[in-house]
């Protein structure tokens, strides 16, 4: 009788396990822990609030790209002109400022959101009306919006901008909490909102699984490609509004890697590259590790090109592991041949 | 007195270029009655069907749905008309839950002020998915997983139970049994009989005699883009249907 009591608690414990193993995120959550913990024996300045609080308002403006990253590529796109979009549309906003003052600070960011906006509308349509691929038209975007972001900031950035906007957005703070932080988190709660529960989120999901079955059902896939950049585009604006909030300053060389930085925190948290699949919860421990090692390496005093490299790798070892975990694609049918009627009439 | 039949076609004919791909057919389908199209390949199927769905339109020809004439221009018209169309490909998303792939494009919203934020109304969805795959004895392990966990047959018994959740005059089903194993193709053999049993006229387009002599009850048969056979199949042969597909005499048909 003993025995035979042993066996359920067993498999519980079991099927415990095999769910936890199958939890996408959470190898990743660990990891992200492990690197905490090595970064605050390396140093232990690391582990203070202040310099977690640090890192979240350092990555806020990838951390909000990213979001709208993992809703492209869950769509089945890839927009590589972040960066550049960011960088130009800051500028342009930041121009406005320049020229306006205090008084032109709202008008400022309007036009860093417009800009940041159609840039996305311009990817959307080209990718879907012009039948491009879209890692194709958004790269010439990148071109275009870096090129165009020198030309415009003379080759430096525009400085001069009005100090209001770094102490009244930039530095501000609720609570102690930066408010680049908070917008980050605000936006990150509608992104995860929009794709569980809406039927934005629904389309996403069904146009990167299956173009065909999403126009079958109606769906206007075209339509919903050019939101889903334009959105894209306008989330690298909002990157924008806080770089130069925060440096008040709008600079394009910053940001010219910043495509390798979203897509990697955007693959690390398991969103995979082939559509139809991902979450916004994993693309924020994904981000959260790119700012913990970015960070963690400037604390242990290590060269700051070193991060391009570890986020490199971050890159080629989190594509690895999702190819791993892919589910593996039920075998098709067997498949049953049409019985010739050829054969049958001769 | 008797209904007029779910869909009346008379006339169509349909021309790419030169060739006439359709000319003068005519196909009526009753409500619950499953009428087999057959025909060799080329023999005008998919064009009749793709006329009857709205992603062709032909250059001339007649359409009545229960009686009334009507316009079919696009594929929404024919779907707004009550016609639903499962193609081979199913129109299934892979990776997307059977109950979001059964709503998918006809989602149900929240009520009130939470329809305009385009709010999921995931709980009913969830539960007519059930109800409807229950009603059809639609077998499947859970309607929250994706697709791409799901079998040959079990991904069709899904397209079915969805076309037939929102057909109100007319059901196409393209070769529904071509890739399913025997068991399998029994399985969904009975949905289409379920779905019919509903009062749905169902159109079945089938290369496999054996189902058609099993499910259908009337057989049209198309060749070179002509009616070569349209009867009742207890009024029928095999070997009747199989020279009728090939056109030539019964003779060396089953010689």
């Amino acid at each position: 009788m003993k025995e035979l009591s042993h066996p359920p608690q067993h498999a519980r414990v079991r099927r415990l396990w095999d769910r936890l193993l199958a939890t996408p995120w959470l190898p990743v959550f660990v990891a992200l822990l492990v690197m905490i913990a090595a970064f605050g024996i390396a140093n232990p300045n690391f582990l203070s609030v202040r310099n977690f609080l640090n890192i979240g308002a350092d990555m806020s403006g990838i951390g909000i790209m990213a979001l709208a990253a993992t809703l492209v590529l869950i769509t089945g796109g890839l927009d590589l002109s972040v960066g550049g979009v960011l960088a130009f549309s800051a500028i342009c906003g930041a121009l406005v400022m320049k020229i306006g003052g205090d008084y032109a600070i709202i008008l400022g960011i309007l036009t860093c959101l417009l800009v940041g906006a159609l840039a996305g509308l311009l990817n959307g349509v080209l990718t879907v009306k012009g039948k491009l691929p879209p890692f194709v038209v958004t790269l010439a975007t990148l071109g275009i919006t870096v090129g165009l972001g020198y030309q415009l900031s003379h080759g430096t950035g525009v400085a001069g901008l009005p100090r209001s906007l770094s102490t009244h957005f930039g530095f501000a703070d609720v609570f102690g909490i930066p408010a680049p932080i908070l917008l980050w988190a605000f936006l990150a709660i509608i992104g995860m909102i929009v794709l569980s529960s809406t039927r934005f989120g629904a389309h996403s999901y069904a146009v990167g699984s299956s173009v065909s079955a999403a126009e079958r059902g109606g769906i206007n896939v075209g339509c919903h490609l050019v939101i889903v950049y334009a959105i894209s585009g306008l989330m690298s604006a909002v990157a924008g509004v806080i770089d130069i909030a925060r440096f008040s300053t709008a600079a394009v060389a910053a940001h010219q890697t910043d495509i390798l930085a979203v897509i990697t925190a955007v693959v690390i948290g398991g969103t995979p590259l082939f559509g139809g699949v991902g979450r916004i919860g994993g693309t924020l421990v994904g981000v959260a590790i790119l700012g913990v090692l970015t960070n963690g390496l400037i604390m242990i005093g290590m060269k700051p090109y070193m991060q391009q490299v570890a986020t490199g790798i971050f890159l080629l070892v989190a594509l690895l592991a999702n190819r791993f975990r892919e589910p593996k694609r039920s075998t098709h049918r067997p498949t049953q041949g049409h019985p010739s009627k050829r054969k049958t009439g001769k | 007195m008797s209904l007029p039949p779910a869909l009346e076609a008379s006339g169509i004919t349909v021309r790419y270029g030169q060739i006439a791909a359709l000319t003068n057919v005519a196909i009526t389908v009753g409500r619950g009655e499953i009428v087999a199209l057959m025909g060799d390949n080329g023999a005008g199927k998919s064009t009749l069907i793709k006329v009857i769905s709205g992603a062709l339109r032909p250059a001339s020809g007649k359409i009545l749905i229960d009686g009334e004439p009507a316009q079919i221009r696009t594929p929404e018209n024919a779907r707004c008309l009550g016609i639903e169309t499962v193609y081979q490909d199913l129109a299934l998303a892979p990776h997307v839950s059977v109950a979001r792939n059964f709503f998918l494009g006809r989602e149900i919203l929240r009520p009130g002020l939470l329809s305009w934020l385009g709010l999921l109304d995931d709980p009913a969805m969830l539960r007519e998915t059930q109800e409807a795959l229950t009603e059809l004895d639609v077998r499947i392990p859970g309607i929250r997983n994706p697709v791409q966990d799901l079998s040959g047959g079990q991904r069709q018994g899904i397209a079915i139970a969805r076309a037939a959740r929102w057909v109100r005059a007319l059901l196409i089903l393209d070769e529904p049994t071509a890739a399913l194993g025997v068991q399998q193709t029994g399985r969904v053999l009975d949905i289409i009989r379920s779905v019919a049993a509903r009062n749905t006229a169902i159109i079945l387009i089938s290369h496999n005699l054996p189902h058609v002599l099993q499910v259908a009850d009337r057989i049209v048969v198309l060749r070179q883009g002509q009616v070569e056979l349209a009867c009742p199949v207890n009024a029928t042969s095999p070997e009747k249907i199989l020279s009728a597909m090939l056109g030539v005499g019964l003779k060396e048909a089953v010689a």
